[in-house]
């Protein structure tokens, strides 16, 4: 083999080349002290752009100016296409308003009947009015408030189970992405229940597994969009 | 809820009963990222700091490797997360955001590029990047530049092109519809900027 092109080797350490001329080329390197001399340089500016890393920081700060100008910007309104489907769209804004939300919340997704007789919200029941933990504490809430919501979970997830068994879904191989998202919600859910039964008084605590859950929703709501029939 | 603290879910997909909490690979998306970013799409502009904070070495990064200009870089930074700002509610989480983040930067960035040079070679009707070989300070005469300074010596077209692919990971494909040049083109833009940075590191 003549002296590989620059062009060659470029595309030799990229991996570019067929087999043939990969041992082609590799033939000729071990025999050409000069041409493996080319490609160990070559390779030696591909691992330093490796390395190279993040870059460096601004010489200023610049969170002041882009702080100053966030008013000035005009937010662009979300495209809401694919929407989530109508019997779940009280989820939204019920998971925005916070911790009394999510009691509300509660009482939608599993009834009254499930929730402890002590766990009545403030203000005869009213989410506007706010969740006063005097009068019903997290801890009593925490299980009806998760078994509303994993129930919740679950229909989704036989929803898009069903479309996945009507054959309307993607192969195994394009659902993995799915499923590490899923199990990675499923175990922040878990850590987070599990601080709640060290902490049962912890309004935050209980938000975040609101929120996680409201995650889970999504995921399967948007999964089952885009398997469902067009 | 298990009293350990541990979730036995059906699984969503395939149905079978399973310990999640014990099984699970470790997380491929940022739970904690992703509530900030729900704070944000609500208005929170403090979220938004945070999010700047964790994000704004990597997009002056790529603003500063494509352009080679210290104070373009910093006023594309700012101009990037103004618009991360204005377009966050169209994030809805189909890609990891930085993935999100940094394409929007990279466009920004390649905008700049093309802008500055325009304002560099106002006879030169810049379109694309063939054009972009404005000169360049010589490099300095240390036989061995580190190599940060080395790709900002590049001409612009083979160091925007260097950058993208060689240290952010695009490939050609993607290169040329950002660019609008050929993806043929932006090959030989990277084996010439390869070149030159073997010379100069050499």
């Amino acid at each position: 083999m003549d002296h590989p092109t620059w062009e060659h080797l470029n595309e030799f350490v990229d991996g570019a080349l067929p087999a043939a001329a990969v041992r082609e080329t590799e033939e000729h390197l071990r025999t050409c002290p000069a041409c493996h001399e080319e490609a160990r340089d070559l390779r030696g500016v591909l691992a330093a752009a490796g390395r190279l890393g993040p870059g460096r920081d601004p010489e200023h700060d610049l969170w002041p100016g882009i702080r100053n100008g966030l008013p000035r910007v005009v937010r662009v309104t979300p495209d809401r296409k694919p929407s989530p489907p109508p019997r779940r769209r009280w989820l939204v804004p019920g998971f925005r308003e916070g911790l009394a939300a999510v009691a509300a919340l509660a009482l939608l997704v599993a009834g009254a009947r499930l929730l402890p007789r002590e766990a009545v919200l403030p203000g005869n029941g009213s989410a506007a009015s706010g969740f006063s933990p005097a009068r019903a504490p997290l801890a009593e809430m925490i299980p009806s408030l998760v078994f509303g919501l994993e129930r919740e979970s679950r229909g989704a997830g036989r929803t898009l189970r069903t479309s996945y068994e009507a054959g309307r879904a993607a192969p195994a191989a394009e659902t993995e992405g799915l499923d590490a998202g899923l199990r990675a919600l499923d175990r922040a859910i878990g850590e987070s229940l599990g601080a709640l039964e060290q902490d049962p008084d912890n309004a935050a605590l209980l938000r975040k597994v609101a929120v996680y859950y409201r995650f889970r929703l999504e995921i399967l709501d948007r999964e089952a969009l885009r398997s469902g029939p067009a | 809820m298990g009293r350990n603290g541990t979730t036995t879910a059906t699984h969503p997909i395939r149905g079978e009963e399973s310990d999640l909490a014990r099984t699970a690979p470790p997380p491929v998306i940022d739970l904690e990222e992703a509530w900030v970013i729900r704070r944000v799409q609500e208005g929170d502009a403090d979220a938004f700091e945070t999010l700047y904070r964790a994000h704004a070495r990597r997009v002056h990064g790529i603003c500063r490797r494509i352009t080679a200009d210290p104070r373009l870089a910093e006023e594309l930074t700012q101009d990037v997360f103004l618009r991360v700002w204005e377009r966050i509610g169209q994030y809805q989480g189909r890609s990891k955001f930085s993935t999100w983040l940094y394409r929007i930067a990279t466009n920004r960035a390649l905008d700049g590029l093309r802008g500055d040079i325009r304002r560099s070679a106002r006879e030169v009707p810049v379109e694309r990047p063939a054009d972009w070989e404005h000169p360049r300070p010589a490099p300095r005469p240390e036989t061995r530049m580190r190599l940060e300074e080395a790709v900002e010596s590049l001409p612009a077209a083979a160091r925007a092109v260097f950058v993208l692919h060689d240290v952010e990971g695009y490939r050609h494909e993607e290169i040329a519809a950002m660019t609008g040049i050929a993806a043929g083109t932006s090959k030989s833009q990277l084996h010439r900027a390869r070149r030159l940075l073997r010379e100069r590191l050499g």
